[in-house]
């Protein structure tokens, strides 16, 4: 922090990617956490955008750029351009459209083809504020949660609910992950993920192993 | 003189239209909102495709599962615009047919995201319904090939276009923006895929797309290098990283691009339709050999 005199610094930069089908709400979980609002009438995104917000995390400051994509099939062939940079993935279904839930597992092995290796993932399951539609139980979302291995959160952007959390928790993940690579010296230089993650010299020395 | 424009645009084709100064002149102050819908329905081709009941034809087939699609993006095209804004108004009910016509009637493309900003411009601007959908197909077929195809061919290959002609005209910022990671795609997929609808003013949109019509594809590449003219100082120096070069290019600040501005500014682009011809032909093989 004191390297930098910027009231902009931080101490990591995370780049997150959030993909799920068209309509599940992917931008307004970002809209949510990004800016504390909702709108009913948004406009469907094209091709890609993004946020910034800056969080705090264990005395850390840890600024997040979140990339929001196309849901799209067809986009696809544009947004897992963005895949192998992100350094976590929130994979979105809506609790109402089952469609959206099953093509999960595709959303998935995308990003086993595309991603980096050892990217921080977690299901999420938005809109659960809509009960009179719901097809997707709990239960179902965090089985395959389970199966996959990854976290799971069931989220409303609407009601505000989970939202923040799940961004948080993503970046927590990814931020001990980052921390463990880091102090096993022969990983240091391993994969792309690694490097670029702090913003200034001295915390890159603080967290490198002394060579 | 607005009946006098009626009377060209309804008495002559497209291509002869082109070749008129007084079509010309039209063009450069702006087309006039009581002429656009009559100008953009002559220009687009549309009268060259239409077939008489084809569109209720179309509109009667049965359903395709893209239909699903097209129905989470209706409500979703135009959300502030008076005409879409409320859930089954007449502009969304007209929107979801023409886009379901359009599924049935190209089945290679079916639908595509961005193509319902096509449409409400043509809505806005008063075409008919049945004109909307012939201007949608011509516009689709003559200007802008493949970009909504399922593996975006055309729109990837004009891109890489852009990408050429902006690193000829502004080597510096193409640098920067290459350096930071600022793909072509990630801030020109917008641009190109909804023809500017999503990302100018409405009055400068309408002002380009009169041009683009009038002029053709050439229009896209001159209309972005404008853009880029216009934001060229602020990315160079207000913007030292992808995440406010991002930022500015994905969300212009409209004052940067009103309407005369960013004609203006495109108009001070000079490319020749040969060098452009010449990098489309390459993009298209490049793209070939990669899929």
């Amino acid at each position: 922090m004191a390297a930098s005199q910027k009231n902009t610094s931080y101490d990591y930069l995370m780049k997150l990617l959030i993909i799920g089908d068209s309509g599940v709400g992917k931008s307004c979980l970002l809209l949510r956490f990004s800016d504390d609002q909702f709108t009913p009438s948004f406009i469907t995104t094209i091709g890609i955008d993004f946020k910034i917000r800056t969080i705090e995390l264990d005395g850390k400051r840890i600024k997040l750029q979140i990339w929001d994509t196309a849901g799209q099939e067809r986009f696809r062939t544009i947004t897992t351009a963005y895949y192998r940079g992100a350094m976590g993935i929130l994979l979105v279904y809506d609790v109402t459209d089952e469609r959206s839930f099953n093509n999960i597992e595709n959303w998935y092995m995308n990003v086993e083809q595309h991603a980096s290796e050892g990217v921080n993932k977690i299901l999420i399951g938005n809109k659960c504020d809509v009960d009179d539609r719901r097809v997707v139980t709990e239960d179902m979302g965090r089985a395959l949660a389970d199966k996959f291995n990854i976290k799971f959160k069931e989220t409303s952007a609407k009601a505000n609910i989970n939202v923040e959390q799940a961004f948080l928790e993503l970046a927590s993940d990814i931020k001990r992950r980052l921390l463990d690579t880091a102090s096993q010296p022969e990983n240091a230089t391993s994969d792309g993920n690694n490097i670029d993650i702090n913003d200034t010299q001295r915390s890159t020395s603080q967290n490198t192993p002394c060579c | 003189s607005e009946s006098k424009w009626e009377v060209l645009l309804d008495s002559f084709d497209a291509d002869t239209l082109r070749r008129s100064r007084k079509v010309k002149r039209l063009v450069q102050g702006g087309v006039a909102p009581t002429v656009r819908a009559r100008f953009y329905y002559v220009l687009s081709g549309a009268p060259k495709i239409e077939l008489a009941g084809e569109y209720a034809r179309l509109v009667g087939q049965e359903a395709l599962p893209v239909y699903d699609e097209i129905e989470r993006d209706v409500a979703r095209c135009y959300p502030d615009h008076a005409l879409f804004a409320e859930a089954d108004s007449q502009g969304q009910r007209q929107l979801r047919r023409i886009l379901r016509a359009y599924a049935q009637y190209n089945r290679d493309i079916g639908y595509c995201q961005g193509m319902g900003r096509l449409v409400g411009l043509f809505l806005i601007t008063g075409l008919s319904e049945e004109q909307a959908f012939w201007v949608l197909a011509a516009t689709i077929a003559n200007f802008i090939p493949r970009f909504y195809e399922r593996d975006m061919g055309g729109l990837r290959e004009h891109t890489s276009v852009f990408e050429v002609l902006l690193h000829e005209r502004n080597p510096r910022l193409a640098r920067h923006l290459a350096e930071q990671g600022c793909d072509v795609l990630m801030y020109a997929t917008p641009w190109f895929i909804t023809v500017f609808t999503l990302s100018l003013p409405w009055p400068a949109a309408l002002r380009v797309w009169d041009w683009f019509l009038y002029r053709g594809t050439k229009v896209l590449f001159r209309a972005s290098l404008g853009i880029i003219d216009l934001a060229s100082p602020y990315l160079l120096e207000a913007c030292p990283t992808i995440a406010e070069l991002m930022g500015f290019l994905l969300h212009i600040p409209p004052a940067l691009v009103d309407a005369d501005t960013v004609v203006a500014a495109a108009m001070r682009v000079k490319v020749s339709e040969r060098h452009i011809d010449r990098l489309i032909q390459r993009a298209a093989l490049a793209n070939k050999s990669t899929s």
